[in-house]
């Protein structure tokens, strides 16, 4: 058969580039595989082999002979066919007889088929033409008849079926809202619902059952009007149907719409409350708190992530009243997408922030974190501690993070007296939304990190077999600004014609900076006044600045990166002014540090695009500001980029959890606000002893690719197959109170409000994973936790599978 | 074949039956009687030490010879180590004496027991490489960036890139380490990543404590379906747990097979070799016959007061070596496991102005035990001047005369790599005349 033959020819096409020239000549021989070439193939003798013999000695295929749909049959051979109707518009699931005539006379014993790949619809031998049930894909189709080498064809267009309704379950409505199922025909995956004239939620199941989510409107009196809608092609609605609404519920409801979270609600009966009521919300009792005559408050817990509306009953022994539906408020942005900021702002899910931000919206709580004071610190709790009570309860969470973040890449090494390491985590929580020229200052002036990098006491060098200590020089460079490579505007790396990367700098320039950074001497040492809490050694951990001893300073000229002058004679704050200048003006200054800030707060491997539209932010805050902090973090979070996870997470999202994120996001999940020091020095245990940086190289490196892979992933360096199942220890040791110093928080949200397993995978489905846990994790949970009788040990292990998974591991 | 106890790991690792088969050794009764059917002879492993931050080669070993040790002295002024505390090197017929540093006192009696070998002047170079073309770019030589990122990278790729040389030659091992990845590491490096081969992590304990047998199930369940999950970070943490939860149950296995009774320092290094030694002791457990080890040392970013802080990370590193090399003597290993080091860079031989040094380049290096044919110094050690052919910039920077291509080469020649797959995992090697001759 030529349909066969040519199927063949056109597989072999595909899988052998070397015969395309032959196969193509014959895929375009063939009329079937391309409606549009029927024309050109017309003229063709048509002539040689019946399709049963399959003769193809002369290269060609035996083609029929092709007329135009009802048309003149210009060239080919024989009578010309024409089929009636040649045009036909068909609604889903129609049938329709075709006709086949020659010089006015009927035609039989031809052959019809329909045209496609696959096939839409059926044609019988006699002509009649089964649309199919569904308009899917292309609206259109040809169909055709053959006889004796000739060929006729008809278009026809789809359209969508007419749909009806034949009942609904239930028959009839409350005041309450209802799932209501819709019986009929002609349903498809495009057609709505629409109560008295309004557009309501609905589901479609199969073509004769829809699902939608009723509430009557308040005016309705004794029925509404159900339609359903198909869409175009063929736009068409069913017949409505009438259906009734019993009669109003006998009491009231204040408020007439309630928030998620605690609520507490008054039903009004003027016909009075007896002894035996008590109010029912979606079929749940809740406790009634006071009762009077006439009414009865109660008070209940409304999951914050819930919508629509919930159905309210009085209930007394003799059975429930009439519903009344009561609508939640809308918030400004779903529970989910505000977990989901929550999580990149607030190290998680702290359940007072989620709630917060689905209030104002996501640019007004940036706004308003970017607008806090810095918080302070009490000198009478350890500074880490109250770090972590910080971002538990604190009102400046976002600048503890946004501090975090530069402590990674510009680490303090706070030794072993604690109170050393807080004037520098004091400094970047107040300097974290100001400007990037400012955090340079603070990283060459604070005692704390200059001390890890021998700034002091580096010197000019009269003695020509010694000279200036290069490592604060390099390292300013390296890790606190610039990069080792050159990098485009997207953060890519600048390759050379060989694509090799080009060095940033060369030891020409770390020569000329560690000259540049000599001259400086502790704060305190001759200083009479000096903070005695941060005095250690006669060093001032709190003092502003270094003090400068320009006889130490070398006063020779100096050049940077081949360009930037430092004349001679100048003192060592000039020549560090406008050398830190040259940094913060240096082209790889924007992408280097927006790229590391990005993947701080966002995900690890940003898209070139995402990284150059901050690079603009960093270079430009649209006042002609260059690196304000304040705009890049706004545009770093609010980017379309970040929010498009809010709806459904990338293949290349996400961020792995270092260790002190693992730690505080489950202590925000289990509201733990209750401690003493022992927290502080968990994340050590994972390799990450925060604010007490092994090396001046932080805690891992922004570059960093998991092995054997092209995936950059800073945290995954903290990662191996010892610290994961540690991690595991640890975060049980956690949600169970084992490990010291994390006590159990039964009065929390998550332990208050879903005391059952599937209750609780809920909430953390929505509170960890902003609605998206996967289905196999759900199963895996509530599989374990059956297989547990101790109703404590159940819900504690349905927490701590949802911590521990690597679905969660990868914040996204 | 018969189907002895390792022939069986073996099928399971190759044909990825090894979770079944790997249940025998969680019970240790199980892999004793086991371990009667077949014991490799033909071990060999080699224990990577990276001593971070970049260690001062100069004053690790330092020319006694009379002319030279003043030239080092003059130009080394407040950092000279005097020559009577250096512990003299024997030398072979002619050659110039050297001393090391005094910390190292088990090294030198390896030496000196012709049981190590120091490599001179080494570092990453591509190829034979002159001071001219470093001064004209010295882009070129990413060597010479003096970078502790790329100095680290440049070494533990043997001058590649994405791959370490570890876990490039351990791609060839596989087949031959049993139940566990063929590297097995301490850190996180570059060194471990190989085409094919991820280490398997080690540390001084268990991984285990708290955990119930059921809720490890679990969490090896719930890891094992997300190393498929549609998120790239997530498949790839999972994938490592789903390892770890296998892995730390064996390395717990072998590591407590045998009681080894030399005692070492109570360092973390020094306990990182005792685990090693364990490990080497249990690895019928493992089934393994080829073993690469990485390990790092550090404390050598001696920018200020280099004389105390060398010493004691010098120490430190001799002790974990001693106690290493007569641990190996306890289990009659020596022979079969080679140690060598590798740092970030050298330091400039010239002091800074705060009794430290900064970062430089070519450097001198240990191999010990193994076998090999000790008690010489391979290559030239750089003569003592400033400005000379082989310092690059004035302060005693040294250009390598050897490349870290031609140690590491070697270690994988004497590990039994032939020479298409030497020339396959050290691209750089047909640069150079030949690798170091351990033998």
């Amino acid at each position: 058969m030529p349909l066969n033959y040519c199927l063949t020819a056109r597989r072999v096409h595909r899988f052998f580039g070397t015969v395309v020239m032959v196969l193509a000549f014959l895929a375009s021989g063939c009329g079937l595989s391309n409606p549009s070439s029927a024309s050109a193939t017309t003229g063709t003798s048509g002539t040689t082999g019946s399709g049963s013999t399959g003769s193809t000695s002369t290269g060609t295929t035996g083609t029929p002979g092709t007329t135009g749909s009802g048309s003149t049959g210009t060239s080919s051979v024989g009578p010309v066919i024409t089929l009636s109707p040649a045009f036909a518009m068909i609604r889903a699931g129609a049938t329709v007889i075709f006709h086949a005539s020659a010089a006015g006379q009927p035609l039989l014993l031809g052959t019809w088929s329909v045209d496609g790949s696959p096939v839409t619809g059926a044609i019988n031998q006699d002509g009649t033409y089964i649309a199919p049930s569904t308009v899917q894909g292309t609206a259109s189709t040809v169909v055709r008849f053959t006889k004796n080498n000739n060929l006729a064809t008809a278009s026809i267009s789809l359209l969508n079926p007419v749909p009806s309704i034949l009942s609904t379950l239930p028959s009839k409505l409350t005041w309450a809202k209802t799932i209501l199922i819709i019986r009929g025909s002609g349903f498809i995956a495009d057609s709505s619902v629409t109560l008295n004239g309004l557009h309501v939620a609905s589901t479609f199941v199969d073509s004769t059952h829809l699902s939608a989510s009723i509430t009557p409107p308040s005016s309705t009196t004794s029925s509404v009007s159900l339609q359903v809608i198909n869409p175009a092609p063929g736009t068409a609605s069913s017949d409505p149907l009438l259906i009734p609404v019993s009669g109003p519920p006998d009491f009231s409801v204040s408020p007439t719409e309630i928030s998620g979270g605690d609520f507490s609600v008054t039903l009004t009966r003027p016909s009075g409350i007896s002894s035996d009521m008590v109010i029912k919300v979606d079929g749940v009792t809740i406790r009634t708190s006071s009762t009077s005559p006439k009414s009865i408050t109660a008070s209940g817990y409304l999951a914050p992530w819930l919508t629509g509306s919930l159905n309210v009953v009085l209930s007394a022994s003799s059975g429930d009243s009439n519903p009344i539906a009561l609508p939640i408020t809308p918030t400004a942005v779903s529970y989910d997408a505000a977990a989901r900021l929550a999580a990149q702002t607030v190290f998680g899910p702290r359940e007072d922030v989620i709630v917060h931000i689905q209030q104002v919206g996501m640019k007004a709580f940036i706004n308003e974190q970017l607008a806090t004071t810095p918080d302070t610190y009490p000198l009478t709790e350890q500074p880490r501690t109250h770090f972590l009570r910080l971002v538990g309860s604190g009102n400046a969470a976002l600048r503890q993070r946004t501090a975090w973040a530069i402590q990674t890449f510009i680490p303090e090494q706070a030794f072993s007296w604690a109170m050393s390491a807080l004037p520098w985590e004091r400094l970047l929580e107040a300097h974290a939304f100001g400007s990037y020229r400012q955090i340079l200052n603070d990283a060459a002036t604070n005692p704390i990190v200059v001390s890890s990098l021998n700034l002091v006491p580096n010197n000019a060098s009269s003695d020509p077999t010694v000279h200036p200590n290069e490592n604060f020089a390099r390292e300013l460079m390296q890790l606190f600004s610039l990069g080792t490579v050159l990098l485009n505007e997207d953060g890519t790396p600048q390759l050379d014609s060989s694509g090799n990367p080009t060095p940033t700098y060369g030891q020409d320039t770390v020569v000329n900076l560690s000259r540049v950074f000599t001259g400086w001497e502790w704060p305190g040492s001759w200083e009479i006044v000096q903070d005695p809490v941060f005095t250690n050694g006669g060093v001032d951990y709190s003092a502003k600045d270094l003090m400068d001893n320009e006889f130490f300073h070398d006063r020779g000229a100096k050049v940077l990166f081949g360009k930037v002058l430092l004349p001679a004679g100048q003192t060592a704050t000039q020549d560090r002014q406008q050398a830190l200048d040259a940094i913060f003006m240096h082209p790889n200054l924007p992408p280097f540090i927006s790229r590391i800030l990005i993947q701080r707060l966002v995900k690890s491997q940003p898209s070139p695009a995402y990284v150059k539209r901050i690079v603009q932010i960093f270079k430009d805050n649209g006042s002609g500001v260059r690196g304000d902090l304040s705009a890049v973090i706004a545009a770093i979070l609010l980017d379309k980029e970040a929010r498009a996870g809010d709806v459904m997470n990338a293949a290349d999202d996400g961020f792995v959890q270092d260790p002190l994120y693992a730690q505080i996001s489950a202590m925000q999940l289990l509201g733990i606000k209750s401690y003493d020091d022992q927290p502080t020095y968990l994340a050590g245990l994972l390799n990450e002893n925060w604010w007490g940086s092994p090396s001046p190289f932080g805690y891992f490196s922004p570059s960093y690719v998991i092995p054997g892979t092209r995936l950059n992933s800073p945290e995954f360096q903290l990662i191996d197959n010892v610290t994961l199942v540690q991690r595991s220890q640890l975060l049980w040791g956690i949600v169970t109170a084992a490990q010291l110093g994390f006590p159990l928080t039964p009065e929390s949200t998550i332990y208050s409000h879903f005391t059952t397993v599937p209750t609780m995978v809920d909430a953390l489905n929505h509170m960890l994973y902003h609605g998206q846990m996967p289905e196999s994790l759900k199963v895996s949970i509530l599989t374990y936790c059956a297989s547990i009788s101790d109703p404590k040990l159940q819900l504690e292990s349905a927490v701590f599978l949802a911590l521990n998974s690597d679905d969660y591991t990868v914040i996204k | 074949m018969t189907l002895s106890r390792r022939n069986v790991l073996k099928f399971g690792a190759q044909f990825g039956v090894a979770a079944s088969t790997s249940m025998l050794w969680f019970n240790p009764i199980s892999a004793r009687a086991l371990e009667q059917a077949s014991v490799g002879t033909d071990y060999k492993a080699i224990v990577v030490i990276t001593m971070t931050g970049g260690n001062d080669g100069n004053n690790t070993i330092v020319p006694l010879d009379a002319a030279e040790y003043a030239r080092y002295a003059s130009l080394r002024t407040s950092l000279a180590l005097p020559a009577s505390s250096l512990i003299p090197l024997a030398s072979v017929g002619g050659e110039a004496s050297f001393g090391l540093h005094p910390a190292l006192v088990n090294v030198a009696a390896l030496y000196n027991s012709r049981r190590a070998v120091i490599v001179a002047n080494i570092g990453p170079i591509a190829r034979p490489t002159t001071k001219a073309e470093v001064l004209a770019d010295y882009t070129k030589f990413p060597g010479a960036s003096l970078s502790h990122s790329i100095g680290i990278q440049q070494w533990e790729s043997a001058q590649t890139q994405t791959t370490g040389w570890g876990g490039r030659v351990a791609d060839y091992l596989a087949p031959r380490s049993g139940s566990v990845a063929p590297v097995l590491s301490s850190a996180n490096s570059l060194f471990n990543v190989g085409k094919s081969v991820q280490a398997t992590a080690v540390q001084n304990g268990s991984a285990f404590t708290a955990l119930s047998p059921a809720l490890n199930s679990v969490i090896a369940q719930i890891a094992q379906s997300e190393t498929s999950s549609n998120n790239l970070l997530t498949q790839q943490v999972a994938a490592v747990r789903a390892r770890a939860m296998r892995d730390q149950q064996a390395l717990d296995a072998a590591a407590s097979y045998r009681v080894v009774r030399t005692s070492f320092g109570t360092s973390k290094f020094s306990q990182s070799m005792k685990k090693i030694a364990a490990l080497v002791a249990g690895r019928s457990v493992l089934g393994a016959d080829r073993q690469i080890f990485y390990v790092q040392q550090g404390g050598y970013d001696t920018h200020v007061n280099q004389l105390a802080g060398q010493s004691g990370s010098l120490a430190d590193l001799d002790s974990g070596v001693g106690s290493f090399f007569s641990a190996l003597d306890e289990i009659g290993m020596s022979d079969n496991v080679l140690v060598c080091t590798h740092s970030d860079f050298c330091r400039t031989l010239q002091a800074n102005i705060t009794g430290g040094t900064d970062h430089a380049w070519g450097n001198h290096h240990f191999i010990l035990g193994g076998g090999s044919r000790g008690g010489r110094i391979i290559g030239e050690m750089p003569p003592m001047e400033l400005n000379g052919t082989l310092d690059v910039n004035g302060i005693g920077i040294w250009l390598p005369t050897q490349s870290v291509t031609q140690m590491t080469a070697g270690i994988g020649g004497w590990l039994g790599l032939s020479p298409a797959q030497l020339a396959d995992v050290f691209p750089d090697l047909r640069n150079f005349p030949s690798a170091i001759q351990l033998s």
